[in-house]
């Protein structure tokens, strides 16, 4: 029943450099989103996901947020909230996560994501 | 509400997202402490009453830290000081908002350790004042404080120039 971080990390990793590379956005927010890392006790792991999260979403041009996130299922735009507000606390990156924290609660129709992420112990840090 | 400063738009637009989110109170007596009624963001004893707190930042130097609790909520703010005036500036000015926080209803007395000027709203601000009206008065406080230290910064170097002037006229030959 252990999870292997370490794995999920680098496949992560892996996914998000390919389909950035060959631009399939829908593809970066999956690869983003599926297995969070919650429950990890890492934390060099989860600040290197982190990282590795926070630069693919830096990548996107601000043009290109609304349609990545056109359809995104709720359960993830949770997680990238929770990644959006964790790449927002050191004041790195911050105007290019303001657009996609502003884009995503406007996709999500409302606070739902916000709401989930201070209500609940999950956390990518 | 018009929001003079474009640049600092996206900045306010998420805190005021996320301070909509925090702002749901309810009353809730004091589980330690018998017919007592405490913000519990401040109490801070119980783990089951209190939320994650969220640090916004827009650079290193400014950001926005705020905790919440099932009664309370309490946002910290850093601002942006270029050089040692504004320091100055916002040290005095910040601290004289705060010495009047009864006046201002929703400001705490002392800053969280870290940060220039803190903010505590309760249960009972939200019985008594409009929700969205009291984010709308924490944006507008943070929309305006930049420029109220730089309109400060102007005035003293312009009188700063004028005594200096006057003073080393004695001196002309």
């Amino acid at each position: 029943m252990a999870r292997n971080y370490a794995a999920e990390t680098d496949d992560r990793e892996r996914a998000l450099n390919n389909a950035l590379n060959s631009r399939n956005f829908g593809g970066v927010i999956e690869a983003v989103s599926a297995n969070p890392p919650f429950g990890c006790d890492d934390d060099a792991l989860k600040r290197r996901n982190l990282d590795n999260v926070v630069r693919t979403l830096v990548a996107f041009k601000e043009s290109d947020i609304a349609s990545a996130l056109k359809g995104c299922p709720p359960e993830y735009l949770d997680v990238l909230m929770k990644y959006i507000y964790a790449g927002l606390e050191d004041g790195q990156n911050s105007s290019t996560l303001l657009k996609w924290h502003k884009l995503a609660v406007e996709e999500s129709g409302g606070l739902g994501p916000i709401v989930r992420t201070i209500a609940t112990h999950d956390s990518v840090l | 509400m018009a929001k003079i400063n474009k640049t600092l738009e996206s900045y306010l637009d998420c805190i005021k997202a996320t301070l909509q989110a925090y702002m749901c109170f309810q009353n809730f007596a004091s589980q330690s402490v018998e017919r007592h009624n405490k913000p519990e963001v401040e109490a801070a004893q119980h783990p089951e009453l209190l939320l994650k707190p969220i640090v916004i930042s827009r650079t290193e130097e400014e950001s926005v830290m705020i905790e919440g609790s099932i009664n309370s909520l309490r946002m910290s703010v850093r601002i942006r000081k270029s050089d040692e005036l504004d320091k100055i500036l916002a040290n005095r000015f910040l601290r004289f908002l705060s010495q009047r926080a009864e006046e201002f209803v929703i400001l705490r007395r002392k800053p969280i350790e870290g940060y220039d000027i803190s903010f505590l709203v309760t249960n009972f601000h939200t019985e008594d004042m409009f929700k969205h009206k009291l984010v709308d008065f924490i944006i507008q406080f943070l929309n305006d404080i930049d420029s109220e230290i730089s309109a400060m910064k102007t005035s003293l170097n312009g009188r700063a120039r004028v005594v200096a002037t006057e003073f080393l006229m004695q001196f002309r030959s």
